[in-house]
Protein backbone atom coordinates (compact mmCIF):
# COMPACT_ATOMS: atom_id res chain seq x y z
CA UNK A 1 0.00 0.00 0.00
CA UNK A 2 2.93 2.47 0.81
CA UNK A 3 4.31 1.13 -2.28
CA UNK A 4 1.25 2.48 -4.36
CA UNK A 5 1.04 5.58 -2.91
CA UNK A 6 4.68 6.39 -3.00
CA UNK A 7 4.10 5.79 -6.82
CA UNK A 8 1.46 7.87 -6.92
CA UNK A 9 2.94 10.70 -5.21
CA UNK A 10 6.31 10.22 -7.70
CA UNK A 11 3.54 10.74 -10.95
CA UNK A 12 1.69 12.93 -9.15
CA UNK A 13 5.23 15.41 -8.71
CA UNK A 14 6.70 14.28 -12.26
CA UNK A 15 3.10 15.06 -14.17
CA UNK A 16 1.55 17.72 -12.26
CA UNK A 17 4.41 19.93 -10.75
CA UNK A 18 5.22 21.24 -13.46
CA UNK A 19 1.46 22.04 -14.53
CA UNK A 20 1.69 23.98 -11.39
CA UNK A 21 4.24 25.76 -12.21
CA UNK A 22 2.99 26.67 -15.27
CA UNK A 23 -0.58 27.70 -13.45
CA UNK A 24 1.47 30.31 -11.16
CA UNK A 25 3.38 31.72 -13.79
CA UNK A 26 0.16 32.69 -15.59
CA UNK A 27 -1.54 33.84 -12.61
CA UNK A 28 2.33 35.77 -11.52
CA UNK A 29 2.96 39.48 -12.70
CA UNK A 30 6.87 38.54 -11.62
CA UNK A 31 8.60 35.56 -10.38
CA UNK A 32 12.15 35.59 -9.85
CA UNK A 33 15.12 33.97 -8.40
CA UNK A 34 15.15 32.74 -5.29
CA UNK A 35 11.39 33.51 -4.29
CA UNK A 36 9.99 29.86 -3.64
CA UNK A 37 6.33 31.37 -4.84
CA UNK A 38 5.73 34.72 -6.53
CA UNK A 39 6.24 37.60 -5.00
CA UNK A 40 3.22 39.11 -7.05
CA UNK A 41 -0.06 37.93 -8.39
CA UNK A 42 -2.19 39.76 -10.97
CA UNK A 43 -4.53 38.74 -14.12
CA UNK A 44 -2.76 40.33 -16.72
CA UNK A 45 -2.01 37.16 -18.64
CA UNK A 46 -6.08 36.41 -18.55
CA UNK A 47 -6.39 39.86 -19.55
CA UNK A 48 -4.35 38.84 -22.51
CA UNK A 49 -6.16 35.75 -23.44
CA UNK A 50 -9.67 38.16 -23.97
CA UNK A 51 -8.28 40.36 -25.29
CA UNK A 52 -6.33 38.22 -28.14
CA UNK A 53 -9.74 35.58 -28.28
CA UNK A 54 -10.88 36.01 -32.00
CA UNK A 55 -6.81 35.30 -32.69
CA UNK A 56 -6.48 32.46 -29.70
CA UNK A 57 -9.64 31.21 -31.20
CA UNK A 58 -8.96 31.18 -34.65
CA UNK A 59 -5.42 29.72 -34.39
CA UNK A 60 -6.75 26.51 -32.09
CA UNK A 61 -9.77 25.86 -34.25
CA UNK A 62 -7.33 25.57 -37.15
CA UNK A 63 -4.75 23.13 -35.52
CA UNK A 64 -7.70 21.39 -34.08
CA UNK A 65 -8.83 20.82 -37.80
CA UNK A 66 -5.96 20.01 -39.60
CA UNK A 67 -4.73 17.81 -37.05
CA UNK A 68 -8.18 15.97 -36.67
CA UNK A 69 -7.97 15.95 -41.45
CA UNK A 70 -4.17 14.37 -40.74
CA UNK A 71 -6.10 11.66 -38.19
CA UNK A 72 -8.16 10.70 -41.55
CA UNK A 73 -5.68 10.96 -44.07
CA UNK A 74 -3.64 8.65 -42.40
CA UNK A 75 -6.22 6.18 -41.50
CA UNK A 76 -7.16 5.67 -45.37
CA UNK A 77 -3.55 5.92 -46.06
CA UNK A 78 -2.67 3.01 -44.07
CA UNK A 79 -5.55 0.54 -43.58
CA UNK A 80 -4.64 -1.49 -46.33
CA UNK A 81 -1.17 -1.99 -45.69
CA UNK A 82 -1.36 -2.34 -42.44
CA UNK A 83 -3.80 -4.83 -43.12
CA UNK A 84 -1.39 -7.49 -45.63
CA UNK A 85 1.56 -6.54 -43.06
CA UNK A 86 -0.37 -8.35 -40.63
CA UNK A 87 -2.09 -10.49 -42.56
CA UNK A 88 0.80 -11.76 -44.87
CA UNK A 89 4.28 -12.98 -44.68
CA UNK A 90 6.41 -12.32 -47.71
CA UNK A 91 9.85 -12.34 -48.49
CA UNK A 92 11.62 -8.64 -47.38
CA UNK A 93 8.69 -7.60 -44.85
CA UNK A 94 10.73 -6.36 -42.16
CA UNK A 95 12.67 -4.44 -44.05
CA UNK A 96 10.01 -3.19 -45.70
CA UNK A 97 7.90 -2.39 -42.70
CA UNK A 98 11.10 -0.76 -41.61
CA UNK A 99 10.78 1.59 -44.88
CA UNK A 100 7.51 2.64 -43.86
CA UNK A 101 8.48 3.73 -40.30
CA UNK A 102 10.91 6.29 -42.14
CA UNK A 103 9.30 9.44 -42.08
CA UNK A 104 9.03 9.14 -38.24
CA UNK A 105 12.44 8.45 -38.13
CA UNK A 106 14.18 11.04 -40.26
CA UNK A 107 14.46 14.49 -38.98
CA UNK A 108 11.33 16.27 -41.09
CA UNK A 109 13.57 19.34 -42.02
CA UNK A 110 15.34 16.79 -44.35
CA UNK A 111 12.06 15.64 -46.26
CA UNK A 112 9.63 18.49 -45.80
CA UNK A 113 12.44 20.77 -48.29
CA UNK A 114 11.42 18.58 -50.84
CA UNK A 115 8.16 18.07 -50.43
CA UNK A 116 7.99 22.25 -50.30
CA UNK A 117 9.47 22.51 -53.61
CA UNK A 118 7.18 19.86 -55.04
CA UNK A 119 4.08 21.83 -53.19
CA UNK A 120 4.82 25.12 -54.94
CA UNK A 121 5.04 23.54 -58.32
CA UNK A 122 1.65 21.75 -57.86
CA UNK A 123 0.27 24.89 -55.72
CA UNK A 124 -0.79 23.31 -52.64
CA UNK A 125 1.71 25.37 -51.20
CA UNK A 126 0.45 27.42 -48.53
CA UNK A 127 -2.89 25.48 -48.09
CA UNK A 128 -4.70 23.90 -45.83
CA UNK A 129 -4.51 21.00 -47.60
CA UNK A 130 -0.53 21.33 -48.41
CA UNK A 131 0.08 21.04 -44.14
CA UNK A 132 -2.95 18.15 -43.83
CA UNK A 133 -0.83 16.05 -46.33
CA UNK A 134 2.68 16.86 -44.75
CA UNK A 135 1.62 15.99 -41.25
CA UNK A 136 0.19 12.93 -42.40
CA UNK A 137 3.22 12.11 -44.31
CA UNK A 138 4.94 12.48 -41.36
CA UNK A 139 2.63 11.17 -38.52
CA UNK A 140 1.54 8.06 -40.50
CA UNK A 141 4.22 5.57 -39.21
CA UNK A 142 2.74 5.89 -35.58
CA UNK A 143 -1.19 5.19 -37.58
CA UNK A 144 0.34 2.00 -39.25
CA UNK A 145 1.89 0.37 -36.52
CA UNK A 146 -1.42 0.94 -34.11
CA UNK A 147 -3.45 -0.65 -36.93
CA UNK A 148 -1.31 -3.63 -37.92
CA UNK A 149 -1.38 -4.88 -34.04
CA UNK A 150 -4.93 -3.82 -34.32
CA UNK A 151 -5.49 -6.17 -37.20
CA UNK A 152 -3.63 -8.92 -35.65
CA UNK A 153 -6.15 -8.90 -32.17
CA UNK A 154 -8.67 -10.46 -34.68
CA UNK A 155 -8.55 -13.77 -36.77
CA UNK A 156 -9.04 -13.34 -40.90
CA UNK A 157 -11.83 -16.21 -40.48
CA UNK A 158 -14.39 -13.19 -39.33
CA UNK A 159 -14.01 -11.81 -42.60
CA UNK A 160 -14.19 -14.89 -44.22
CA UNK A 161 -17.74 -15.28 -42.60
CA UNK A 162 -18.81 -11.96 -43.75
CA UNK A 163 -17.46 -12.51 -47.19
CA UNK A 164 -19.35 -16.09 -47.62
CA UNK A 165 -22.78 -14.09 -46.12
CA UNK A 166 -22.13 -12.07 -49.43
CA UNK A 167 -20.41 -8.75 -48.70
CA UNK A 168 -18.29 -6.93 -50.69
CA UNK A 169 -14.80 -6.00 -49.41
CA UNK A 170 -16.09 -2.10 -48.92
CA UNK A 171 -18.80 -3.28 -46.68
CA UNK A 172 -16.55 -5.55 -45.17
CA UNK A 173 -14.42 -2.82 -44.44
CA UNK A 174 -17.24 -0.82 -42.51
CA UNK A 175 -19.11 -3.00 -41.28
CA UNK A 176 -16.64 -5.52 -39.90
CA UNK A 177 -13.10 -4.04 -39.73
CA UNK A 178 -13.46 -0.75 -38.66
CA UNK A 179 -15.79 -1.27 -35.63
CA UNK A 180 -13.13 -3.94 -34.58
CA UNK A 181 -9.93 -1.66 -35.25
CA UNK A 182 -11.46 1.35 -33.44
CA UNK A 183 -9.37 0.93 -29.98
CA UNK A 184 -6.75 0.76 -32.87
CA UNK A 185 -7.65 3.89 -34.43
CA UNK A 186 -8.30 5.87 -31.32
CA UNK A 187 -4.74 4.80 -30.28
CA UNK A 188 -2.62 5.70 -33.90
CA UNK A 189 -5.34 8.45 -34.13
CA UNK A 190 -4.06 10.37 -30.90
CA UNK A 191 -0.53 10.39 -31.56
CA UNK A 192 -1.43 12.05 -34.91
CA UNK A 193 -2.99 14.28 -34.01
CA UNK A 194 -0.59 15.08 -31.01
CA UNK A 195 2.20 15.08 -33.48
CA UNK A 196 0.40 16.92 -35.81
CA UNK A 197 -1.09 19.49 -33.37
CA UNK A 198 2.29 20.27 -31.83
CA UNK A 199 4.46 20.55 -34.96
CA UNK A 200 5.61 23.92 -35.34
CA UNK A 201 7.85 23.64 -38.52
CA UNK A 202 6.22 21.58 -40.97
CA UNK A 203 3.09 24.23 -40.78
CA UNK A 204 5.15 27.05 -40.86
CA UNK A 205 7.21 26.17 -44.00
CA UNK A 206 4.23 24.48 -46.27
CA UNK A 207 1.81 26.75 -44.53
CA UNK A 208 3.74 29.36 -45.07
CA UNK A 209 1.95 31.38 -42.74
CA UNK A 210 -1.38 31.57 -44.28
CA UNK A 211 -2.65 28.30 -42.24
CA UNK A 212 -3.14 29.30 -38.89
CA UNK A 213 -1.90 27.66 -35.87
CA UNK A 214 -1.79 27.57 -32.43
CA UNK A 215 1.66 26.07 -31.81
CA UNK A 216 2.82 28.96 -34.34
CA UNK A 217 0.86 31.37 -32.25
CA UNK A 218 2.60 30.83 -29.24
CA UNK A 219 6.00 30.10 -30.57
CA UNK A 220 6.60 34.00 -30.67
CA UNK A 221 5.47 34.54 -27.40
CA UNK A 222 7.59 31.80 -25.45
CA UNK A 223 10.86 33.16 -26.89
CA UNK A 224 9.98 36.18 -25.34
CA UNK A 225 10.05 37.40 -21.79
CA UNK A 226 6.53 37.45 -21.09
CA UNK A 227 6.29 34.34 -19.23
CA UNK A 228 3.03 35.06 -17.75
CA UNK A 229 1.01 35.17 -20.81
CA UNK A 230 2.96 32.08 -22.14
CA UNK A 231 2.61 29.88 -19.40
CA UNK A 232 -1.22 30.86 -19.85
CA UNK A 233 -1.18 29.68 -23.33
CA UNK A 234 0.92 26.57 -23.10
CA UNK A 235 -1.84 25.80 -20.30
CA UNK A 236 -4.64 26.22 -23.24
CA UNK A 237 -2.35 23.89 -25.73
CA UNK A 238 -3.10 21.48 -23.40
CA UNK A 239 -6.56 21.77 -22.52
CA UNK A 240 -7.71 20.76 -26.42
CA UNK A 241 -5.89 17.22 -26.60
CA UNK A 242 -6.84 16.48 -22.87
CA UNK A 243 -10.88 17.38 -23.71
CA UNK A 244 -10.43 15.21 -26.93
CA UNK A 245 -9.11 12.12 -25.48
CA UNK A 246 -11.63 12.62 -22.55
CA UNK A 247 -14.55 12.70 -25.09
CA UNK A 248 -13.34 10.16 -27.26
CA UNK A 249 -12.33 7.67 -24.55
CA UNK A 250 -15.98 7.99 -23.23
CA UNK A 251 -17.60 6.96 -26.48
CA UNK A 252 -15.53 4.18 -27.30
CA UNK A 253 -15.51 2.92 -23.79
CA UNK A 254 -18.74 3.50 -23.89
CA UNK A 255 -19.69 2.00 -27.00
CA UNK A 256 -17.39 -0.91 -26.07
CA UNK A 257 -18.89 -1.82 -23.09
CA UNK A 258 -22.61 -1.78 -23.93
CA UNK A 259 -21.69 -4.62 -26.64
CA UNK A 260 -19.63 -6.40 -23.66
CA UNK A 261 -16.62 -5.98 -25.88
CA UNK A 262 -13.92 -5.29 -22.93
CA UNK B 1 -26.27 -35.85 -57.24
CA UNK B 2 -26.55 -32.52 -55.58
CA UNK B 3 -22.88 -32.09 -55.08
CA UNK B 4 -20.15 -33.95 -55.46
CA UNK B 5 -17.02 -33.76 -54.37
CA UNK B 6 -13.82 -35.35 -56.53
CA UNK B 7 -10.23 -36.03 -55.55
CA UNK B 8 -9.72 -32.90 -53.69
CA UNK B 9 -6.25 -32.27 -52.03
CA UNK B 10 -4.38 -29.64 -50.42
CA UNK B 11 -1.05 -28.87 -48.80
CA UNK B 12 0.19 -26.32 -46.24
CA UNK B 13 4.04 -25.93 -45.85
CA UNK B 14 4.58 -28.60 -47.76
CA UNK B 15 2.35 -31.20 -45.46
CA UNK B 16 -0.97 -32.72 -47.32
CA UNK B 17 -3.51 -31.64 -45.07
CA UNK B 18 -6.29 -33.13 -47.58
CA UNK B 19 -5.36 -36.38 -49.81
CA UNK B 20 -7.66 -37.15 -52.46
CA UNK B 21 -11.07 -36.58 -51.21
CA UNK B 22 -14.05 -38.30 -52.75
CA UNK B 23 -17.36 -38.09 -51.45
CA UNK B 24 -21.30 -37.31 -52.65
CA UNK B 25 -24.34 -35.47 -50.96
CA UNK B 26 -27.60 -35.99 -51.96
CA UNK B 27 -30.26 -33.49 -51.64
CA UNK B 28 -31.55 -33.09 -48.06
CA UNK B 29 -29.36 -35.25 -46.77
CA UNK B 30 -26.59 -34.45 -43.31
CA UNK B 31 -23.62 -35.91 -44.11
CA UNK B 32 -20.77 -35.57 -41.31
CA UNK B 33 -17.38 -35.97 -41.94
CA UNK B 34 -15.49 -37.38 -38.56
CA UNK B 35 -11.83 -37.30 -37.59
CA UNK B 36 -9.48 -36.13 -35.02
CA UNK B 37 -8.31 -32.58 -34.69
CA UNK B 38 -6.14 -31.03 -37.21
CA UNK B 39 -7.36 -33.97 -40.03
CA UNK B 40 -7.71 -30.83 -42.38
CA UNK B 41 -11.86 -31.27 -41.86
CA UNK B 42 -11.97 -26.98 -41.51
CA UNK B 43 -9.91 -26.73 -44.63
CA UNK B 44 -12.23 -28.71 -46.74
CA UNK B 45 -15.37 -27.15 -45.18
CA UNK B 46 -13.83 -23.55 -46.76
CA UNK B 47 -12.71 -25.48 -50.22
CA UNK B 48 -16.71 -26.95 -50.43
CA UNK B 49 -17.46 -23.24 -49.35
CA UNK B 50 -15.61 -21.19 -52.06
CA UNK B 51 -13.31 -19.42 -49.91
CA UNK B 52 -10.25 -21.46 -50.30
CA UNK B 53 -9.11 -23.35 -53.46
CA UNK B 54 -7.94 -26.71 -53.28
CA UNK B 55 -4.76 -27.49 -54.82
CA UNK B 56 -6.64 -30.43 -57.42
CA UNK B 57 -9.79 -31.97 -57.52
CA UNK B 58 -12.94 -30.70 -58.02
CA UNK B 59 -16.60 -29.31 -55.72
CA UNK B 60 -19.58 -29.34 -57.70
CA UNK B 61 -23.10 -28.86 -57.36
CA UNK B 62 -26.39 -29.01 -59.46
CA UNK B 63 -27.29 -26.06 -57.21
CA UNK B 64 -26.94 -22.08 -58.03
CA UNK B 65 -24.39 -21.31 -55.98
CA UNK B 66 -24.61 -18.18 -56.69
CA UNK B 67 -28.19 -17.36 -55.84
CA UNK B 68 -27.78 -20.02 -53.25
CA UNK B 69 -24.58 -20.02 -51.59
CA UNK B 70 -22.92 -22.19 -49.60
CA UNK B 71 -22.78 -21.08 -46.15
CA UNK B 72 -20.25 -21.85 -43.48
CA UNK B 73 -20.95 -21.38 -40.03
CA UNK B 74 -17.49 -21.42 -38.25
CA UNK B 75 -16.79 -23.25 -35.12
CA UNK B 76 -16.17 -19.91 -33.13
CA UNK B 77 -19.67 -19.12 -34.73
CA UNK B 78 -17.94 -15.55 -35.83
CA UNK B 79 -20.70 -13.42 -34.86
CA UNK B 80 -20.21 -9.51 -35.53
CA UNK B 81 -19.62 -8.60 -32.19
CA UNK B 82 -20.54 -4.79 -32.31
CA UNK B 83 -23.78 -5.84 -34.18
CA UNK B 84 -26.72 -6.56 -32.27
CA UNK B 85 -28.28 -10.23 -32.80
CA UNK B 86 -30.95 -8.57 -34.94
CA UNK B 87 -28.47 -6.85 -36.72
CA UNK B 88 -25.95 -10.15 -37.29
CA UNK B 89 -29.12 -11.94 -38.91
CA UNK B 90 -29.91 -9.65 -40.65
CA UNK B 91 -26.69 -9.23 -42.38
CA UNK B 92 -26.50 -11.61 -45.35
CA UNK B 93 -29.80 -10.22 -46.07
CA UNK B 94 -28.94 -6.62 -46.30
CA UNK B 95 -25.33 -7.67 -48.39
CA UNK B 96 -28.06 -8.79 -51.00
CA UNK B 97 -30.16 -5.47 -51.05
CA UNK B 98 -33.04 -6.61 -48.88
CA UNK B 99 -34.52 -3.68 -46.79
CA UNK B 100 -37.16 -2.26 -44.53
CA UNK B 101 -40.08 -4.66 -44.04
CA UNK B 102 -39.08 -7.53 -46.39
CA UNK B 103 -35.92 -7.14 -43.89
CA UNK B 104 -37.73 -7.23 -41.01
CA UNK B 105 -40.17 -9.76 -41.47
CA UNK B 106 -37.18 -12.37 -42.53
CA UNK B 107 -35.13 -11.80 -39.59
CA UNK B 108 -38.47 -12.32 -37.12
CA UNK B 109 -39.33 -15.03 -38.67
CA UNK B 110 -35.81 -16.60 -38.28
CA UNK B 111 -35.34 -15.39 -34.87
CA UNK B 112 -38.47 -16.62 -33.81
CA UNK B 113 -37.66 -19.87 -35.33
CA UNK B 114 -34.24 -19.68 -33.34
CA UNK B 115 -35.93 -19.52 -30.30
CA UNK B 116 -34.12 -16.11 -30.22
CA UNK B 117 -36.85 -13.19 -30.03
CA UNK B 118 -36.23 -11.84 -26.75
CA UNK B 119 -32.97 -11.48 -27.47
CA UNK B 120 -32.73 -9.59 -30.91
CA UNK B 121 -31.17 -6.41 -29.30
CA UNK B 122 -28.36 -8.09 -27.14
CA UNK B 123 -25.13 -8.43 -28.19
CA UNK B 124 -22.74 -11.76 -29.36
CA UNK B 125 -21.22 -11.85 -25.73
CA UNK B 126 -24.00 -11.32 -24.22
CA UNK B 127 -25.19 -14.80 -25.11
CA UNK B 128 -24.22 -17.92 -24.30
CA UNK B 129 -22.68 -20.47 -26.33
CA UNK B 130 -25.82 -22.61 -27.06
CA UNK B 131 -27.42 -18.92 -27.85
CA UNK B 132 -24.39 -17.39 -29.98
CA UNK B 133 -24.73 -21.11 -32.00
CA UNK B 134 -28.13 -20.40 -32.83
CA UNK B 135 -27.91 -17.07 -33.80
CA UNK B 136 -24.78 -17.76 -36.00
CA UNK B 137 -26.97 -20.88 -37.88
CA UNK B 138 -30.17 -18.60 -37.79
CA UNK B 139 -27.70 -15.75 -39.91
CA UNK B 140 -26.81 -18.83 -41.99
CA UNK B 141 -30.02 -19.76 -42.87
CA UNK B 142 -32.26 -16.52 -42.93
CA UNK B 143 -30.23 -16.20 -46.76
CA UNK B 144 -31.64 -19.49 -47.91
CA UNK B 145 -28.29 -21.52 -48.73
CA UNK B 146 -28.28 -24.01 -50.87
CA UNK B 147 -25.86 -26.05 -48.74
CA UNK B 148 -25.19 -25.68 -44.97
CA UNK B 149 -21.71 -25.90 -43.56
CA UNK B 150 -20.89 -27.02 -40.00
CA UNK B 151 -17.65 -26.96 -38.46
CA UNK B 152 -17.58 -28.62 -35.03
CA UNK B 153 -21.37 -27.31 -33.98
CA UNK B 154 -20.65 -29.32 -30.77
CA UNK B 155 -17.13 -28.08 -30.06
CA UNK B 156 -18.05 -25.05 -27.74
CA UNK B 157 -20.86 -26.96 -25.59
CA UNK B 158 -21.13 -28.10 -22.11
CA UNK B 159 -21.46 -32.24 -22.15
CA UNK B 160 -25.39 -32.06 -21.77
CA UNK B 161 -25.90 -29.13 -24.43
CA UNK B 162 -24.31 -31.73 -26.95
CA UNK B 163 -26.90 -34.37 -27.28
CA UNK B 164 -29.84 -31.70 -27.00
CA UNK B 165 -28.05 -30.25 -30.08
CA UNK B 166 -27.68 -32.76 -32.19
CA UNK B 167 -31.14 -33.39 -32.30
CA UNK B 168 -31.88 -29.86 -32.56
CA UNK B 169 -29.48 -29.73 -36.14
CA UNK B 170 -31.33 -32.93 -37.14
CA UNK B 171 -34.73 -31.36 -36.97
CA UNK B 172 -34.37 -28.11 -38.09
CA UNK B 173 -32.29 -29.70 -41.09
CA UNK B 174 -34.90 -32.16 -42.11
CA UNK B 175 -37.81 -29.27 -41.56
CA UNK B 176 -35.87 -26.91 -43.98
CA UNK B 177 -35.11 -29.94 -46.05
CA UNK B 178 -32.02 -28.13 -46.84
CA UNK B 179 -28.64 -30.15 -47.26
CA UNK B 180 -25.93 -30.03 -44.72
CA UNK B 181 -22.44 -31.15 -44.12
CA UNK B 182 -20.95 -31.22 -41.16
CA UNK B 183 -17.24 -31.76 -39.47
CA UNK B 184 -16.97 -32.76 -36.09
CA UNK B 185 -14.50 -35.02 -33.70
CA UNK B 186 -17.81 -35.82 -31.68
CA UNK B 187 -18.42 -39.17 -32.33
CA UNK B 188 -22.03 -39.66 -30.30
CA UNK B 189 -23.35 -36.52 -31.85
CA UNK B 190 -22.65 -37.45 -35.51
CA UNK B 191 -24.27 -40.31 -34.97
CA UNK B 192 -27.83 -39.42 -33.65
CA UNK B 193 -27.97 -36.49 -36.47
CA UNK B 194 -26.64 -37.96 -39.75
CA UNK B 195 -27.51 -39.89 -42.64
CA UNK B 196 -23.76 -40.54 -43.69
CA UNK B 197 -20.49 -40.40 -42.44
CA UNK B 198 -17.05 -40.26 -43.45
CA UNK B 199 -13.70 -41.27 -41.27
CA UNK B 200 -11.27 -38.45 -41.80
CA UNK B 201 -7.87 -39.43 -40.98
CA UNK B 202 -4.63 -38.09 -41.26
CA UNK B 203 -6.45 -36.10 -44.32
CA UNK B 204 -7.42 -38.79 -46.16
CA UNK B 205 -11.34 -40.42 -46.19
CA UNK B 206 -10.98 -43.66 -45.39
CA UNK B 207 -14.78 -44.55 -45.25
CA UNK B 208 -17.63 -42.79 -46.42
CA UNK B 209 -21.49 -44.70 -45.83
CA UNK B 210 -24.56 -44.78 -43.76
CA UNK B 211 -23.69 -44.57 -39.78
CA UNK B 212 -24.89 -48.05 -39.34
CA UNK B 213 -22.79 -49.38 -42.06
CA UNK B 214 -19.33 -47.50 -40.79
CA UNK B 215 -20.06 -48.40 -37.07
CA UNK B 216 -20.86 -52.07 -37.88
CA UNK B 217 -18.51 -53.00 -40.67
CA UNK B 218 -15.44 -50.54 -40.81
CA UNK B 219 -13.58 -50.15 -43.52
CA UNK B 220 -10.20 -51.13 -41.84
CA UNK B 221 -8.76 -51.48 -38.41
CA UNK B 222 -7.84 -47.97 -37.88
CA UNK B 223 -11.53 -47.21 -38.53
CA UNK B 224 -12.91 -49.36 -36.02
CA UNK B 225 -10.26 -48.71 -33.09
CA UNK B 226 -10.74 -44.95 -34.08
CA UNK B 227 -15.09 -45.24 -33.39
CA UNK B 228 -14.88 -47.04 -30.57
CA UNK B 229 -12.23 -50.15 -28.31
CA UNK B 230 -12.19 -52.67 -30.11
CA UNK B 231 -10.58 -56.51 -29.39
CA UNK B 232 -8.97 -58.62 -31.76
CA UNK B 233 -9.51 -62.44 -31.57
CA UNK B 234 -7.43 -64.33 -32.92
CA UNK B 235 -8.57 -68.16 -34.32
CA UNK B 236 -7.41 -70.18 -31.99
CA UNK B 237 -9.42 -68.52 -29.39
CA UNK B 238 -12.70 -69.39 -31.62
CA UNK B 239 -13.54 -72.58 -30.13
CA UNK B 240 -13.25 -71.37 -26.48
CA UNK B 241 -15.13 -68.27 -26.93
CA UNK B 242 -17.91 -70.22 -29.26
CA UNK B 243 -17.15 -68.52 -32.64
CA UNK B 244 -17.71 -70.95 -35.28
CA UNK B 245 -15.84 -68.81 -38.14
CA UNK B 246 -12.25 -70.81 -39.22
CA UNK B 247 -10.14 -68.64 -40.82
CA UNK B 248 -8.71 -65.34 -39.81
CA UNK B 249 -9.22 -62.91 -36.49
CA UNK B 250 -12.26 -61.16 -35.67
CA UNK B 251 -12.50 -57.91 -34.77
CA UNK B 252 -15.05 -57.64 -31.64
CA UNK B 253 -16.06 -53.86 -30.31
CA UNK B 254 -16.08 -53.87 -26.46
CA UNK B 255 -19.87 -53.60 -25.93
CA UNK B 256 -20.47 -56.55 -28.28
CA UNK B 257 -19.24 -58.98 -25.43
CA UNK B 258 -21.45 -59.96 -22.53
CA UNK B 259 -20.08 -61.29 -19.44
CA UNK B 260 -21.94 -64.04 -17.35
CA UNK B 261 -21.31 -65.12 -13.64
CA UNK B 262 -19.64 -68.89 -13.63
CA UNK B 263 -17.42 -70.41 -11.52
CA UNK B 264 -15.83 -72.54 -14.26
CA UNK B 265 -16.07 -69.45 -16.75
CA UNK B 266 -13.01 -69.18 -19.40
CA UNK B 267 -12.73 -65.87 -18.43
CA UNK B 268 -11.11 -63.97 -15.22
CA UNK B 269 -11.58 -60.46 -14.52
CA UNK B 270 -8.12 -58.63 -13.86
CA UNK B 271 -9.80 -54.92 -13.62
CA UNK B 272 -13.07 -53.10 -13.18
CA UNK B 273 -13.08 -49.51 -14.04
CA UNK B 274 -16.21 -47.50 -12.90
CA UNK B 275 -16.92 -45.17 -16.12
CA UNK B 276 -20.01 -43.79 -15.16
CA UNK B 277 -22.99 -44.97 -17.65
CA UNK B 278 -20.68 -48.15 -17.89
CA UNK B 279 -18.20 -50.40 -16.31
CA UNK B 280 -15.18 -51.37 -18.34
CA UNK B 281 -13.63 -54.65 -17.60
CA UNK B 282 -10.33 -56.08 -18.39
CA UNK B 283 -11.06 -60.22 -19.00
CA UNK B 284 -8.11 -62.39 -19.50
CA UNK B 285 -9.05 -65.48 -21.25
CA UNK B 286 -5.30 -67.68 -21.29
CA UNK B 287 -2.91 -65.10 -23.16
CA UNK B 288 -5.56 -62.63 -24.43
CA UNK B 289 -6.77 -60.13 -22.84
CA UNK B 290 -10.03 -58.68 -23.76
CA UNK B 291 -12.02 -55.05 -23.03
CA UNK B 292 -15.51 -55.26 -22.06
CA UNK B 293 -17.89 -52.73 -21.42
CA UNK B 294 -20.93 -53.46 -19.60
CA UNK B 295 -24.12 -51.99 -18.64
CA UNK B 296 -23.67 -54.82 -15.13
CA UNK B 297 -21.53 -53.29 -12.18
CA UNK B 298 -21.69 -56.47 -10.70
CA UNK B 299 -18.51 -57.99 -11.12
CA UNK B 300 -15.18 -58.13 -8.98
CA UNK B 301 -12.05 -59.11 -9.70
CA UNK B 302 -10.57 -62.87 -9.84
CA UNK B 303 -14.16 -63.35 -10.90
CA UNK B 304 -14.22 -66.24 -12.68
CA UNK B 305 -16.91 -65.56 -15.90
CA UNK B 306 -18.41 -66.77 -18.67
CA UNK B 307 -17.89 -64.92 -22.25
CA UNK B 308 -20.42 -64.44 -25.21
CA UNK B 309 -19.72 -62.34 -28.49
CA UNK B 310 -23.07 -61.21 -29.18
CA UNK B 311 -21.54 -59.53 -32.26
CA UNK B 312 -18.38 -59.28 -34.71
CA UNK B 313 -17.24 -56.77 -36.87
CA UNK B 314 -16.93 -57.76 -40.43
CA UNK B 315 -13.74 -55.62 -41.14
CA UNK B 316 -11.51 -55.03 -44.23
CA UNK B 317 -7.53 -55.14 -44.44
CA UNK B 318 -5.52 -55.39 -41.03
Amino acid sequence: MIRVWGLLGLFTLMFLAPVAVLALYALSSSWFFPELVPARFDTRSFSYLVQHRLDIALSLLSSTLYSLAAVAVTLIMTVLPAKQFARLDFYGKTVLEGLFLAPALIPPMAFAMGAHYLFLRVGIADTGLGVVLILSMYSYPYMLRALSSGYQTYSRDIELCARNMGASSWRILTTIELPLLLPAIVAGGTIVFLVSFSEYFLVFLIGGGTVPSYAGYIFPLLNSSDKSVASLLTLLFLVVPIALFILIDRIVYNAYRKRGMM
Amino acid sequence: MFLRVASVSKQYRGQKVLDDISFPVRQGELVSLIGPSGAGKTTLLKIIAGLELPDSGSVKSTADLCANPAILVFQDYLLFPAMTVFNNVAYGLKCRGVKGTALTEKVSAMLAYFQLTDKSRHYPRQLSAGQQQRVALARAMVVNPSLLLLDEPFANLDRNLKAETAEFIKTFQKEYGITAISVTHDLQEAFIMSDKIGIMLDGRLHQFDTVKNVYNYPASGRVAAFLGHVNHIPASYFPLLGLDQHNGAVTVRAEAITLAHHENGVGEITEVQFAGHHVIYRVRVKELVLTVYSLDPGFSREERVDITITHTIANGDH
